[in-house]
C-alpha cells in the first residue's frame, strides 16, 4: 500500500473505527477518524483525501451514501469504500453504482480490509500517473512523437527544432528500432516543407532497376511495356523530403544518379534526355557505419559527404532507460485506442522489469511487449504474469557497438605496435626499444593481440 | 538487394544452449526477424591437422543434426529461420559470413555465457571477442539455469 496516503474512516462504532485505524496504520497511511456523517463531510470540505471507508448506516442523519456523494464532489480521484452489515449488502452495490470502489461487510479481517485498501489506492496511483504522463505527452507532441525526458532525447529534439528550418541533408544512424523515421518525419513536419510530400523509401527493398523506375519515372517506350510517360516519385515529392532509410543498401549505379539529384537539382527520367528540376530535401538513415561502407567502396564517398551535412544518432533504448515510464505510457495509449480493454497502466512490478531489460530491439520491441501486455491483461493494470519470460530473471550482457569511432585503450596499444612493427620492418628488437618494454612482454602481447609477422 | 533483417544466433560449440534459442525465438517475434542459426564447429588449422573433406562433411551433417531440432521448434513457432553449419576458425568463418550480404538485426550468443561475462577476464582471449565490433548490432548472451536443461536434452517450450 502507498505510504502517505490520505485515508478518512468514518464510523460512529467507535471499537470499529479504532479497529480500521490500527489495520490500516501498519501500511503507513495518515488516517483521519470521525464519529458521523456531519463531521466527515465538513473535513471532506477542508481537505482532500485519496481514500474514504464510511459505514453505510450513520446515526445523525447524514449517511455512508450522502458521505461518498460529498467526497467526490470534492475530488472525483478519492475512492470511498462502503462499510456495511449483512443486512445491507443490497444497497452497499446500489452505492458502487454510484461510485464507490467496493464495499465491506461486518465483521471485516484485517488482511481483507488491507488488500481492499491497497487496491483502492493503487486506483488512485496509476491515475494519477496517468494523468501526469498525459500531460507530459500532450506538452511536448504537436511536432513530433519522439517521446522523453532524458538529457540524449532532449538533445535530440532541439538538434531537430535547429536544423528542420534549413534545407540541409541529414544522415540519421541508430540501432533497430530507434526512432530513425520518427526523426525524418520531425524534421520534416518542422520544415518549411511541411504542407508538401514525405516519401520514405526502403533502399533495401529494390532492384536497382526497380529503384531507378519507381524513384525516376520512365519516359514512353522506355523499355517493353512501357506504354506511356510516368513521373517517378521524386517528382511526385517535389517540394517535399525524401527520406531514404537502409540507405547502406542503396545499389551504387542508383547512388550516381541521386548524387546528380543532389547536386544539380534536377533528374533526367528512365528513357530519357530531359533534365527535370526537382526540390527535395534529402534525409537518410542507416543502422551500418557508412564510413565503413564507404572504406570498403559499397557507398560512394561524394554521396556520404553529401548526404552527411548534419549527422544526428539515434541512442539505443538501453542508454536512456530513464524514458521507459514515459514511452511505455504512451505506447499503451496508442494501443488501447485499437483495443477495448479497461487497462489503466502497469504495476510498480512490471515496470520494474521493463526498465531493467535492455531492449536490443529498441523502442519497437518495447512497443511489442506492451503490446502483447495489454491483449493478454485480465485486469486494468498490467502485471509481471504477461510479460514475456525472457526479459524476467535472463542476464542480458550487451556489448555498446556504436561506440562513435572511439577506441579502447587495447585496440589503440595494438593498432600503435602493428604500426611499429611495421615501421621497423618487423624487427622485433627495435620495435620492443620504441616501445619501451622488453622484447618479452613485446612476445606476450604479440600473442594475446594475435599480432602476426 | 539485401535480405530482410535478421537475428544472428550463434553458437561455436556442439553444447547448444535452449534458453539462447528461446530468447531468440522470442525477440524475433517481437521485432519480426527471421533467424539465422550460425554454428561453428571448431578446426583449428594451428594443430597441424588439416580436415579433409570428408571429414569436414561429416562435421557438418553432425552440426546439422544439432541444430535440426532447434529449427524444427522455431518454425513451429511460425518464424522464418534457417540453419548454417561451418567448420573452421570461428572469427575467420564468421567474418566471412559477414562479408555476405545480411542485414542483421541482432546477434544472439548461443554458446558459452560466461564468455561475455564482463566480470570475467576470461572473455578476452575469446574469438567472439576479437570479432564483436564487426557486427554493427546489439551483441546479447541470454543467460539461464540451463544446465538442467542441457543433462535432460532439448526441450523448447513455445514462446507466446
Amino acid at each position: 500500500m502507498r505510504k502517505n496516503a490520505r485515508l478518512l474512516i468514518v464510523d460512529d462504532d467507535e471499537v470499529a473505527r479504532k479497529n480500521l485505524a490500527r489495520i490500516l496504520k501498519r501500511k503507513g497511511c495518515r488516517i483521519s477518524s470521525v464519529a458521523s456523517g456531519a463531521e466527515a463531510v465538513a473535513k471532506l470540505g477542508r481537505e482532500s483525501f485519496d481514500l474514504v471507508l464510511a459505514d453505510l448506516i450513520l446515526e445523525e442523519g447524514v449517511s455512508g451514501l450522502d458521505v461518498l456523494e460529498a467526497a467526490k464532489k470534492r475530488c472525483r480521484d478519492t475512492e470511498v469504500i462502503i462499510i456495511t452489515g449483512y443486512a445491507s449488502v443490497e444497497t452497499a452495490i446500489g452505492a458502487m453504482k454510484k461510485g464507490a470502489y467496493h464495499y465491506l461487510q461486518k465483521p471485516f479481517r484485517a488482511e481483507e480490509v488491507r488488500h481492499l485498501a491497497a487496491q483502492a489506492l493503487e486506483k488512485t496511483r496509476l491515475r494519477n500517473q496517468v494523468r501526469e504522463l498525459e500531460e507530459e505527452i500532450r506538452s511536448g507532441a504537436q511536432t513530433h512523437d519522439i517521446i522523453g525526458k532524458s538529457r540524449k532525447i532532449l538533445s535530440i529534439l532541439d538538434l531537430i527544432e535547429q536544423v528542420a528550418p534549413t534545407d540541409a541533408n541529414v544522415i540519421i544512424t541508430g540501432e533497430s528500432g530507434t526512432g530513425k523515421e520518427l526523426v525524418a518525419s520531425a524534421i520534416h513536419r518542422q520544415s518549411r516543407r511541411a504542407g508538401k510530400h514525405f516519401l520514405p523509401i526502403n533502399c533495401a527493398s529494390f532492384t536497382d532497376e526497380l529503384l531507378a523506375n519507381e524513384l525516376f519515372g520512365h519516359e514512353k517506350d522506355a523499355y517493353t511495356g512501357a506504354t506511356s510517360s510516368r513521373a517517378g516519385l521524386l517528382e511526385s515529392a517535389d517540394g517535399g523530403t525524401v527520406f531514404f532509410y537502409e540507405v547502406a543498401e542503396m545499389p551504387v549505379p542508383m547512388q550516381a544518379k541521386l548524387l546528380r539529384v543532389i547536386q544539380e537539382r534536377e533528374l533526367i527520367r528512365v528513357g530519357g534526355n530531359r533534365h527535370i528540376p526537382i526540390d527535395v530535401r534529402i534525409i537518410a538513415a542507416t543502422n551500418k557505419d557508412l564510413k565503413k561502407h564507404v572504406a570498403q567502396g559499397l557507398f560512394r564517398e561524394d554521396l556520404y559527404y553529401r548526404l552527411n551535412v548534419i549527422h544526428l544518432h539515434m541512442p539505443a533504448l538501453a542508454e536512456h532507460k530513464e524514458d521507459i515510464p514515459l514511452l511505455a505510457s504512451y505506447l499503451l495509449e496508442q494501443i488501447l485506442k485499437q483495443m477495448d480493454k479497461p487497462v489503466k497502466g502497469f504495476s510498480d512490478e512490471a515496470m520494474k522489469i521493463l526498465k531493467g531489460y535492455d531492449y536490443p530491439g529498441n523502442v519497437r520491441e518495447l512497443e511489442n511487449i506492451i503490446e502483447r501486455a495489454a491483449a493478454l491483461c485480465r485486469t486494468d493494470v498490467i502485471d509481471t504474469d504477461v510479460l514475456p519470460d525472457d526479459l524476467k530473471g535472463v542476464a542480458i550482457y550487451r556489448y555498446d557497438t556504436e561506440k562513435h569511432g572511439m577506441k579502447s585503450m587495447k585496440e589503440i596499444e595494438k593498432e600503435y605496435i602493428r604500426w611499429v612493427l611495421n615501421q621497423v620492418g618487423h624487427n622485433k628488437s627495435r620495435a620492443a626499444k620504441i616501445l619501451g618494454i622488453d622484447r618479452a612482454s613485446l612476445y606476450r602481447k604479440l600473442k594475446n593481440y594475435e599480432i602476426g609477422d | 538487394m539485401a535480405s530482410e533483417r535478421c537475428i544472428l544466433t550463434l553458437f561455436d560449440n556442439p553444447d547448444i544452449r535452449p534458453e539462447a534459442v528461446r530468447y531468440a525465438c522470442g525477440l524475433a517475434k517481437r521485432v519480426n526477424a527471421s533467424i539465422i542459426m550460425f554454428l561453428v564447429l571448431i578446426f583449428s588449422e594451428q594443430s597441424g591437422q588439416k580436415p579433409d573433406d570428408i571429414r569436414v562433411q561429416e562435421l557438418r551433417t553432425l552440426g546439422e543434426g544439432l541444430l535440426s531440432p532447434f529449427l524444427e521448434a522455431a518454425k513451429r513457432e511460425g518464424i522464418e529461420v534457417r540453419g548454417e553449419v561451418r567448420v573452421g576458425e570461428p572469427a575467420s568463418e564468421m567474418l566471412k559470413f559477414l562479408a555476405e550480404d545480411h542485414v542483421l538485426h541482432s546477434v544472439v550468443w548461443g554458446g558459452d555465457n560466461s564468455v561475455l561475462d564482463t566480470k570475467r577476464l576470461r572473455h578476452e582471449d575469446h574469438w567472439l571477442d576479437r570479432i564483436k565490433d564487426k557486427f554493427g548490432c546489439p551483441l546479447v548472451s541470454p543467460k539461464g539455469p540451463d544446465a538442467q536443461e542441457r543433462k535432460e536434452g532439448i526441450s523448447i517450450e513455445p514462446i507466446a
